[in-house]
């Protein structure tokens, strides 16, 4: 199994609100698996704990064998660098870089982005984007800096893929094309795709669904 | 995180122009002001050093006392019981024995030569209009090759005295009180001694009125002449071979004799203590004109820092430490002080070389000159110095803000 969790709680805040109540669930290798739920279920809070961005209450995560809380910073700083990628609702792409300086900037903190450089452009190749290799952010559309976003996610060809609603805020047109990116990464490179949306026709999409109400696994 | 740091400076042009700008002004300002008052400082210097020798030898002034007076005036055991009690300085002050002196100077290999000196104050006539004038009796060859007299005098130098024949060099100021003019003859008198004329071959301009107006240099005999005492000298000036020897040579020659020795050092303690001043003003000057500009960089950085919080959450999540995103901020922090602190030096230099180029004093006189300017390695290396550490200190503090983020507040504040 490449993701294991189990009896995940989370709390947060004085005095303590509980907002993910004892979670298990495993993930075999590859698997593109969706997050849903209603606001506030904490199915963002699962995704980023999952994602070792923040850290359980009480509970495990174990991840490629690894229990990632156990990991030193530095090691743990490594494990995300190396083996995971991110999509936010946002872009949050460098103003500052082009198209390609952005999908690049993974790569930059082992100094492989020279190595990878061929790579960066076959991915924004891939996704209709060989055009925009210099383009800064500022010049492109909503859809292409969300898919410069995915490029960034994947350039360090991560073992496993963590979207918090990747298709929030695009049209549908886009969000179409984004969701079908995630799905093909999928297939194509055996990662594991866990992505978090509110749309349930992309949910349906995934192989399998993760439904979460209230802290809780709904079945 | 070099790459990254140089393209957000690049992309924010007007902000990064501003703050290096800043840090240049800075640096310069503290150039300038340096190179302008250690320049006055040893222009002073060399005024206070080479104009009055590296160490001074004077007579100590001796006062009448009750002990020495009574056995001359009364038997011994007498009882005396005195209605005023005898007091004063005696007659006058001089060197008891000055051929010790000589002999020991001539022998010391530290000195580098010596000029004994006979000062008494006297009279100036011509005509009907009188001075009161200090008249100092010299060996002409011994005072050039102790002070820098000669550079004072205009054509001429302050051997055209020669040792003996009633010649003079006297004070410009001086010569324009009495209204003499070049080769004239004025009468000089001290209380000691009978009046002699004395011819004005020439005349010297220090710059300092209370010099200028009031002192006449002769030749050792003849003013011993005019004061009738034969032999008699009342200071030494020393040269040193290494000045930085003065005040310890000072303290062992003074402990030799009853004569009061004292270093150049000793004898300007007030000008030095005034130089110290300086020093604290410029140094406190120039930290205030680095803290104003390292305020500029601290405000830039920390309105970055807060502008890029998206930027932190999203290299968090790429797997960038606490540690590498400090750095993109403290790079940033550095660059400012490396690009202003270079900038600096060189506008510095240049305002410098201007300041260098203005000339001080009065028009016509020896002493009209270009400002003296420093242009000392020290005063450039610590101007670097301050204001590359003052950007680093300054860009630390938002730097270390940033390190801090925690990524998943971040992206969920920024997502929210």
């Amino acid at each position: 199994m490449s993701i294991e969790v189990s009896g995940l709680k989370k709390s947060f805040g004085t005095p303590p609100q509980e907002v993910l109540k004892g979670i298990d669930f495993k993930i075999p290798d590859g698997e593109f698996v969706s997050i849903t739920g209603r606001s506030g279920c904490g199915k963002s809070t699962l995704l980023y704990i999952l994602s070792s961005l923040d850290f359980q209450t009480s509970g495990s995560v174990i991840i490629d064998g690894t229990e990632l809380s156990k990991l030193s910073d530095p090691d743990l700083h490594h494990f995300r660098n190396e083996k995971m990628g991110f999509v936010f609702q946002f872009h949050y792409l460098l103003p500052e870089l082009t198209a390609l300086e952005n999908v690049l900037m993974p790569a930059r903190r082992t100094q492989a982005h020279i190595k990878r450089t061929t790579r960066a452009k076959e991915i924004l190749k891939q996704f209709g984007l060989e055009n925009k290799f210099d383009a800064l952010p500022a010049t492109l559309s909503g859809g292409e800096r969300q898919r410069v976003a995915i490029a960034r996610a994947l350039i360090m060809d991560p073992k496993y893929i963590f979207a918090d609603e990747p298709t929030g805020n695009l049209d549908s047109a886009n969000g179409d094309i984004v969701l079908k990116l995630l799905e093909d990464i999928s297939k194509s490179t055996g990662a594991t795709v866990l992505f978090v949306t509110h749309d349930p026709d992309y949910a349906a999409r995934a192989d399998r669904q993760i439904r979460m109400i209230d802290g809780r696994l709904s079945d | 995180m070099w790459f990254l740091a140089l393209r957000q400076l690049t992309a924010r042009k007007k902000q990064t122009l501003l703050v290096t700008g800043g840090i240049l002004l800075g640096t310069a300002a503290y150039i300038a002001f340096s190179g302008i008052m250690l320049g006055f400082q040893s222009y002073m210097m060399e005024r206070l050093v080479s104009g009055g020798g590296h160490i001074r030898i004077t007579a100590r002034e001796k006062a009448i006392t009750r002990e020495e007076v009574q056995p001359s005036l009364y038997e011994e055991g007498a009882l005396v019981s005195w209605f005023k009690v005898p007091s004063g300085r005696r007659d006058s002050a001089r060197i008891d024995h000055p051929a010790g002196w000589f002999d020991r100077l001539e022998k010391d290999t530290r000195v580098a030569g010596y000029s004994p000196l006979l000062v008494v104050q006297g009279l100036a006539k011509r005509g009907p209009v009188s001075v009161a004038v200090n008249i100092v009796g010299i060996e002409p060859h011994r005072q050039a090759n102790v002070t820098n007299i000669n550079s004072y005098i205009k054509n001429g130098t302050i051997e055209d005295i020669g040792h003996s024949g009633n010649r003079i060099i006297a004070g410009s100021g001086l010569v324009n009180k009495l209204g003499a003019s070049l080769g004239e003859t004025i009468t000089l008198s001290t209380a000691g001694g009978k009046p002699l004329a004395f011819r004005v071959v020439n005349s010297f301009q220090i710059g300092v009125p209370q010099t200028d107006d009031v002192m006449v240099y002769g030749s050792l005999s003849d003013v011993q002449k005019l004061n009738g005492t034969a032999s008699q000298i009342s200071e030494i000036l020393i040269r040193l071979v290494d000045v930085d020897l003065s005040e310890s040579l000072a303290r062992e020659f003074g402990s030799l004799s009853p004569d009061r020795v004292e270093s150049w050092e000793e004898a300007n303690q007030g000008i030095l203590s005034v130089f110290k001043m300086q020093d604290m003003i410029r140094n406190l000057m120039s930290i205030c004109i680095l803290l104003v500009a390292g305020f500029g960089i601290y405000n830039v950085l920390n309105m970055i820092v807060t502008q890029k919080r998206k930027e932190i959450g999203i290299l968090r999540s790429m797997g960038y430490t606490g540690a590498e995103v400090s750095h993109l901020f403290l790079i940033q922090g550095l660059l400012f002080g490396l690009a202003g602190g270079s900038l600096g030096l060189v506008f510095g230099n240049l305002v410098c070389h201007y300041m260098g180029t203005l000339h001080i004093g009065v028009p016509g006189s020896a002493e009209y000159r270009n400002m003296m300017v420093s242009y000392d390695w020290q005063i450039y290396f610590k101007a670097f110095m301050l204001s590359v550490s003052a950007s680093i200190l300054a860009g630390w503090i938002p730097a270390h803000a940033a390190g801090k983020m925690n990524p998943i507040d971040i992206i969920r504040t920024e997502g929210s």
